[in-house]
């Protein structure tokens, strides 16, 4: 595809997903998959910066979308602030962490990381659910306001979804922006090999903590509109299973590709709705799926369906 | 250029650089030559900042170096490639040269989102596609890195190195591998190399690559310096031919009549 028909394509998707909604304005279920599944692709987005691209895995993602949420939904219930502020502290503040978390542990890789991760994120859940004083604990926070503009409030599930593809497009849109650039290539350099990334001239240590940084933006961003489509939040939300199914999507999708979360968030999300009935056997699902991607889909559905074969073979001019 | 001053590192019980010292003069091609394990490619991990050495000094442009960090010294103009290749697999060739320019593009966070690296990175596509084709790979900038052969990928590594605009280029066993016609085309590349005005710290075992391109060689063994000299001499000194092919005289050893 020519870069000029590239972007006509975009263009027609944008505009068939944001009809959508329009088209199918009484099926709310539907709607609902639907700006729940925007939401997700932006957390999901964020840890594909950090795991598909830069190559730091993280089972801990679930911690960083829940200081979003608690941020602003803390922020804008005590203190008043308009939500689309404090949904940007609360991005801030998962920055914060990550910076935090980062420093020490980007010396670690694979299962070390997957340790660390775990651990943070346990570390916000137990902390969320016993801080009563700030979090309200397991009662959760109710009542978090919704987003406004002026007097007009995005209180239906039309309106939830446009705030949040909108802010979806742009997230793609920046991610896109920083993979194509010297820092996104700087990402997949330390993916790729770390030793000859140092000798090309890339400072590991600090890009690797600015995988972390921008990938915790991303998720606490959707964790805070998370807050405040649903005005409600408690830890629940926020476990080690959520960090699971962020991962899982990311696997199955594809990661280190524009489309891969996307892919990844609408699948899961229309086979989690299915899996509602098994109910506590839907960890047993995900093991499954997650077996299955990693045996037979190894680049994800994106990277094993849509990458030209092409790619891989020498051009045969070279010869 | 590079003074080497009385460098040591030990390994545990083993000294793998021993007291070594040499200078390599600007726009050279300095050989470094020796049998397994003389600590030829230890001595290039000194000196390209992976390993600090236990004592002695690193002088580059005038300055010391012993305490940089492989991305910081890359930045100084010291690039370097592997014995075993280390290429970004998964990227294509272009984008591969583009990522080693890191250390002379500028563009930032903001500017990346803004869209404000624009010109930068389109100055920066032109540049990796000239040193591409100045290396030999021009036809080939939209594969991936690992989809080439095993000649073509250490050119990779070489168009790599010159990316990040280098003074010292360090080459670490650049013809392992390679067939003839690959080693003749790699000796022209690093004559051309030289002649952009770029000094070339060379390890190598082929022996006439190396005598026919070096203006000056460095002879390790066991951890030290045994010789340091012109090929020539190199050649005909009794130390270098005692390390490679075994000491003692011929009279020494007693035949059955």
């Amino acid at each position: 595809m020519s870069n000029t028909n590239k972007r006509y394509f975009y263009f027609l998707l944008i505009l068939i997903a944001g009809l959508l909604p329009v088209v199918f304005h009484d099926q709310i279920f539907l709607i609902m998959l639907m700006y729940s599944s925007a939401i997700y692709t932006i957390a999901v987005s964020g840890l594909d910066i950090l795991f598909g691209y830069s190559g730091q895995i993280s089972i801990g993602h679930a911690a960083f979308y829940g200081i979003g949420a608690y941020t602003s939904a803390i922020l804008s219930t005590r203190l008043g602030i308009t939500p689309w502020i404090t949904m940007l502290l609360g991005g801030i503040l998962a920055v914060i962490f990550a910076v935090l978390i980062a420093i020490p542990a980007v010396k670690l890789v694979h299962h070390f990381l997957v340790l660390v991760t775990i651990g943070f994120g346990q570390i916000f859940y137990t902390f969320v659910g016993n801080a009563k004083q700030l979090t309200n604990g397991h009662t959760g926070i109710m009542n978090i306001p919704y987003f406004k503009i002026g007097s007009f409030s995005f209180n239906t599930m039309i309106s939830y979804f446009y705030v949040a593809f909108f802010i979806m497009l742009m997230f793609l849109f920046i991610k896109h922006k920083i993979i194509k650039s010297r820092i996104g290539r700087a990402f997949i350099a330390i993916r790729e090999n770390p030793t000859s990334a140092n000798s090309s001239g890339i400072n590991v240590r600090y890009y690797k903590i600015m995988a972390f940084a921008i990938s915790a933006f991303y998720t606490g961003i959707a964790g805070a509109m998370y807050a405040h489509f649903t005005n409600y939040i408690s830890p629940s939300t926020f476990t080690f299973s959520q960090s699971i199914i962020f991962f899982v999507m990311l696997l199955v999708g594809g990661k280190g590709s524009l489309f891969g979360p996307i892919v990844g968030v609408v699948t899961l999300t229309v086979v989690l709705q299915y899996l509602q009935a098994l109910s506590q056997y839907q960890s047993l699902a995900y093991g499954a799926i997650l077996l299955f991607t990693v045996l037979f889909l190894p680049q994800g559905i994106v990277g094993s369906v849509f990458i030209s074969p092409k790619k891989y073979f020498i051009s045969k001019k070279a010869v | 250029m590079l003074t080497v001053k009385n460098l040591t590192m030990i390994f545990g019980g083993l000294t793998a650089v021993n007291d070594v010292s040499f200078i390599v003069n600007k726009n050279s091609i300095f050989g470094l030559i020796g049998p397994n394990g003389a600590g030829k490619t230890t001595l290039f991990n000194i000196i390209s900042g992976f390993l600090e050495p236990l004592k002695g000094q690193i002088i580059f442009k005038g300055d010391d170096i012993q305490n940089l960090k492989p991305y910081q010294l890359n930045k100084k103009g010291i690039a370097r490639t592997y014995q075993v290749i280390k290429i970004f697999k998964n990227i294509t060739i272009l984008e591969s040269v583009m990522t080693a320019m890191h250390s002379r593009l500028k563009s930032g966070l903001l500017a990346a989102i803004t869209g404000n690296n624009f010109l930068e990175e389109r100055r920066a596509t032109k540049r990796a596609l000239e040193i591409l084709e100045f290396v030999g790979l021009s036809h080939t900038s939209d594969n991936l890195a690992g989809s080439l052969s095993y000649g073509q990928q250490r050119q990779l590594e070489i168009a790599g190195a010159l990316a990040s605009e280098p003074s010292l280029l360090l080459l670490d066993e650049p013809a392992a591998g390679m067939n003839t016609k690959e080693k003749n085309d790699l000796i022209k590349l690093i004559k051309k190399i030289q002649d952009m005005g770029v000094t070339i710290l060379i390890i190598e075992h082929n022996m006439r690559l190396i005598m026919g391109i070096a203006d000056h060689i460095c002879v390790l063994n066991e951890g030290k310096k045994i010789a340091d000299g012109k090929p020539k001499e190199i050649q005909q000194n009794e130390d270098v031919i005692k390390a490679y092919l075994g000491g003692g005289d011929i009279n020494d050893y007693n035949f059955r009549s």
